[in-house]
């Protein structure tokens, strides 16, 4: 297994009274991960600890092997780590090929690269004919990807994104969601995604972490959350409806009827087979079987109803285990 | 999606590697200079008087030094043996009459006051091109894309300050150097460098000091108020109320107020350093010396919160 390229360790943080962040205990591997959380989760206070923009009250945290509390590491993580923040954020009086370029030349590229680096990264991201109109004449979209560009100009091996999607129209996210998940995947970047939009976390990303209240609430693969132990089938059959449903609660299922010949059952991943069983046992034939994946939004809320349940404080423990291994925290 | 649907480009990765700079507020600098020189019309109608100024000092300091040079050559006031009485007491009334406008016309004079002129000009253009400096950034949000980079509070403040500094210098240091080199070229056998060498580290010291007390007060007005319109009204404000107020109590309680006034402080500062005479109603050297440098110290500490906070914000 590879280092993990983020390492939180009881990572808290406060304002005042308010807890922003509660304990985060997480080993992220490389590659494209979704942080997931409703507004005021904690997802921005985060990222600004992996920067080193904020002091956090307790815990540590290693992003790229660098901590971003000691002030050297700070520099050169920053070196590592392209940020694209969620609001508004251009340098007035420039035009887009400008920004890009002082902001590679404050990051250490050279003149002479700053400025290559800027038009390769300007056509990456379609901008190639706006380049050198001012900012102020930039769409919302334009600006979106302008703050991807300014983010990749020194070709880190992090990119943390925050709302990368926001306030684009349905062509422009389009867009943008395939060049984050041709960073993530074609160019092997390892990306943190922040989002409330759980499509485009999906759509970009392999791992997903689920944080609200400050907290961890769940993590690990999409396929491996989404895959659950519950899940829907829906079948289809020829035979009497009756003795089909009796069958089925017989075996130990719910089904619900969704129709005059079909109905939907709730099952664990491995009871597909005796689904056919228990059609058999009542002269009735499975004509179509379709396994009902669950989505993330089910697994988010899912986590966010746990979440609110007074019982739930349990961090995820293999990221705790993985976390010891990594910092060398004591057990 | 076809691909038609999406353009996508390539991505080339970087090969190279990335510099460690050891002045990294080097590149903020740099482009903010380029950036600010884009203003052309502000940079005309700022620098146009400055440079007018410039030219008739220079004018000024030639002619003065032209007509020294005929009188030591002549010497028209000089005492002939053969002279009678009368001749005599005409010479030493013309001379009585001749010396204080000669005094007028030495060059250090002329530098202190052309010191006075420049400060304006100075001070506006670092109030014109310094004011947004902070304020903007925050306006804008640029801070969270400096901040995400590998610099720290005091190269992004250096970076700033540099910036300001440049426009100040530009209005302050280099038309004084232009006279003085005026000066030394006018005067015969280099007289000017060689008995008055030290008026160029003197006027030197004087501009960097103007600089860096203009650019604090810019620069403390740009990191609290939240636009840059509010920071320009502030920072005269600042100097007007200030200077008056420091009139008035000069005036009616103690002429030690005089150096509350930061105008009136620099003047006495700029006395001091060129060994001039002090004036009335103003600062003693001491205490101007003192005003400025605590409200320097005030300044830049104010400074060093608001970029803290600006960088957690961030």
């Amino acid at each position: 297994m590879s280092e993990p390229i983020i390492v939180l360790d009881g990572l808290e943080k406060s304002y005042g009274s308010t807890r922003a962040l509660e304990g985060l205990t997480l080993a992220l591997a490389p590659g494209p991960t979704g942080l997931l959380g409703p507004n005021g989760a904690g997802k921005s206070t985060l990222i600004r600890l992996l920067l080193g923009q904020l002091e956090p009250g307790a815990g540590r945290a290693r992003i790229a092997g660098f901590d971003p509390t000691k002030r050297t590491e700070r520099l050169a993580l920053r070196r590592r780590v392209g940020y694209m923040p969620e609001s508004d954020c251009l340098i007035p009086h420039m035009n887009g090929i400008e920004l890009v370029t002082a902001l590679g030349r404050i990051t250490g590229l050279s003149a002479r690269d700053a400025i290559t680096r800027a038009h390769e990264v300007l056509d990456y991201v379609g901008l190639e004919e706006a380049r050198y109109r001012g900012l102020d004449e930039y769409s919302t979209g334009m600006k979106q990807r302008l703050k991807l560009a300014q983010a990749l100009v020194h070709d880190p091996e992090l990119l943390l994104l925050d709302e990368p999607t926001n306030g684009l129209d349905p062509k422009g996210r389009r867009h943008m969601l395939e060049l984050i998940h041709d960073l993530g995947h074609a160019q092997k970047k390892s990306l943190l995604v922040c989002s409330h939009l759980l499509p485009d976390v999906e759509r970009t990303c392999d791992t997903v972490v689920v944080i609200h209240k400050g907290r961890i609430r769940s993590s690990g693969r999409i396929d491996d959350l989404t895959r659950g132990q519950d899940s829907w089938m829906q079948v289809e059959f020829e035979g009497d409806p009756e003795l089909f449903q009796q069958a089925l609660r017989a075996g130990g299922l719910q089904p619900d009827v969704d129709g005059p010949q079909r109905l939907r059952v709730r099952v664990s991943a491995a009871d597909g087979d005796g689904v056919f069983a228990l059609a058999a046992s009542c002269g009735a034939v499975v004509t179509r079987l379709v396994h009902e994946r669950s989505t993330l939004e089910d697994v988010f809320i899912e986590t966010l109803a746990v979440a609110e349940s007074p019982s739930a404080t349990a961090q995820p423990e293999v990221a705790q285990e993985t976390a010891d291994s990594v910092l060398g925290a004591e057990p | 999606m076809t691909k038609a649907e999406a353009h996508l480009e390539v991505y080339r990765r970087f090969e190279g590697s990335l510099r460690e700079y050891p002045l990294r507020f080097w590149p903020i600098w740099t482009t903010g200079l380029r950036t600010a020189l884009k203003q052309r019309k502000a940079l005309a109608l700022l620098y146009a008087p400055a440079l007018i100024a410039t030219v008739i000092f220079s004018f000024i300091v030639y002619l003065a030094l032209m007509a020294q040079q005929a009188i030591q050559q002549q010497n028209p006031f000089g005492n002939d043996p053969n002279a009678d009485l009368s001749e005599v007491m005409v010479k030493q009334a013309a001379l009585q009459m001749v010396q204080p406008g000669l005094k007028m016309l030495e060059v250090v004079r002329q530098i202190v006051g052309f010191n006075q002129l420049m400060g304006l000009f100075s001070f506006l253009a670092v109030v014109w091109f310094g004011s947004g400096l902070f304020c903007d950034d925050r306006k804008a949000g640029a801070h969270q894309l400096y901040f995400a980079r590998p610099i720290t509070r005091l190269d992004y403040f250096s970076g700033k300050f540099l910036i300001a500094a440049f426009f100040s210098l530009l209005a302050m240091l280099v038309p004084v150097l232009v006279i003085c080199i005026v000066a030394s070229v006018t005067s015969e056998d280099w007289v000017f460098v060689k008995e008055q060498w030290d008026v160029f580290p003197r006027a030197i010291a004087f501009s960097c000091l103007w600089t860096v007390v203009i650019v604090s007060l810019v620069l403390l007005c740009s990191s609290v108020a939240p636009r840059r319109v509010f920071a320009m009204i502030g920072a005269v404000g600042f100097l007007m109320i200030g200077e008056s107020f420091a009139a008035v109590l000069g005036q009616v309680v103690n002429p030690r107020f005089f150096a509350l006034g930061l105008m009136n402080s620099l003047h006495a500062v700029c006395l001091d350093l060129f060994n001039q005479p002090a004036e009335h109603s103003q600062a003693a050297a001491g205490d101007a010396w003192l005003a400025i440098g605590v409200f320097v110290a005030l300044a830049l500490g104010v400074i060093a919160l608001r970029l803290k906070r600006l960088e957690v914000v961030a």
